[in-house]
């Protein structure tokens, strides 16, 4: 059973390693398409990849927050 | 589409689109948690903590009507004795100092349990709409990742198509 932080790390992993394999691509492919993909379809992805690491981190923050100060 | 991709291998696609299902497959894993532990967070104060606190609020009662008991006794047996001359208890401030330690443990346990509901109702409320969130940033993934590998697949193809057709010199 995972936390909601360990689903933000393993979010934010996902996220870097995308990235890291976009940029990889770079070295042999240079042309409009390329440009036109990363504009239209990655950076939305990344961008709602990095919104839902910061819904996890508030959601894990709540959690943690909540059952701290009921103890 | 602007363009064809240019590049002479098309594994280079292939391989960054098997990276993004990757992607999309370890975003939803991430993203399906989340309900669990919401409801675990909310479970263990309804289940767990609501019940703990409860049962220590009627023990502190019981101390604090006892403590009560004995220090109504021991001011009586103040009163009495002062009317006899007696000088052997002058005082019940030991029983009443008691007494209101008693009364604010109580205090403090109907204060915690304020506390839980109050972190209940936040939990059902801005923890839900966080999940709502989560969802709506993970099915946004889903779909805008379907639409980027079946591109990542369209361009592939065309550069297949190229150099099977055979490059111009």
């Amino acid at each position: 059973m995972t936390t909601p932080a360990a689903d933000e790390a393993t979010l934010d992993r996902a996220v870097r390693e995308l990235m890291e394999a976009w940029a990889a691509t770079g070295n042999g492919w240079r042309d409009a398409a390329r440009a036109e993909f990363e504009r239209e379809h990655l950076d939305t992805i990344t961008w709602r990849g990095r919104q839902g690491m910061k819904a996890l981190a508030e959601l894990s923050a709540l959690c943690t927050e909540a059952v701290r100060r009921c103890e | 589409m602007a363009g064809t991709a240019n590049l002479a291998d098309p594994a280079l696609i292939r391989d960054f689109r098997a990276r993004l299902l990757r992607f999309q497959q370890a975003a939803d894993a991430a993203m399906a948690g989340a309900p669990t532990a919401l409801e675990r967070s909310l479970d263990h104060l309804r289940s767990e903590l609501t019940p703990r606190w409860k049962k220590e609020l009627g023990r502190r009662q019981e101390l604090y009507t006892e403590a009560r008991r004995r220090y109504l006794e021991a001011e009586a047996e103040v009163k009495a004795n002062g009317r006899r001359g007696a000088v052997d208890r002058t005082s019940a401030a030991d029983e009443q100092r008691d007494m209101n330690r008693a009364r604010r443990r109580c205090e403090e346990a109907e204060e915690k349990l304020a506390l839980i509901r109050t972190w209940q109702n936040r939990l059902e409320g801005d923890g839900k709409d966080l999940l709502a969130r989560c969802r709506d940033h993970d099915l946004a993934i889903q779909q805008l990742s379907g639409k980027a590998l079946a591109q990542l697949d369209r361009l592939a193809d065309r550069v297949d198509e190229y150099l099977q057709r055979g490059a111009p010199s």
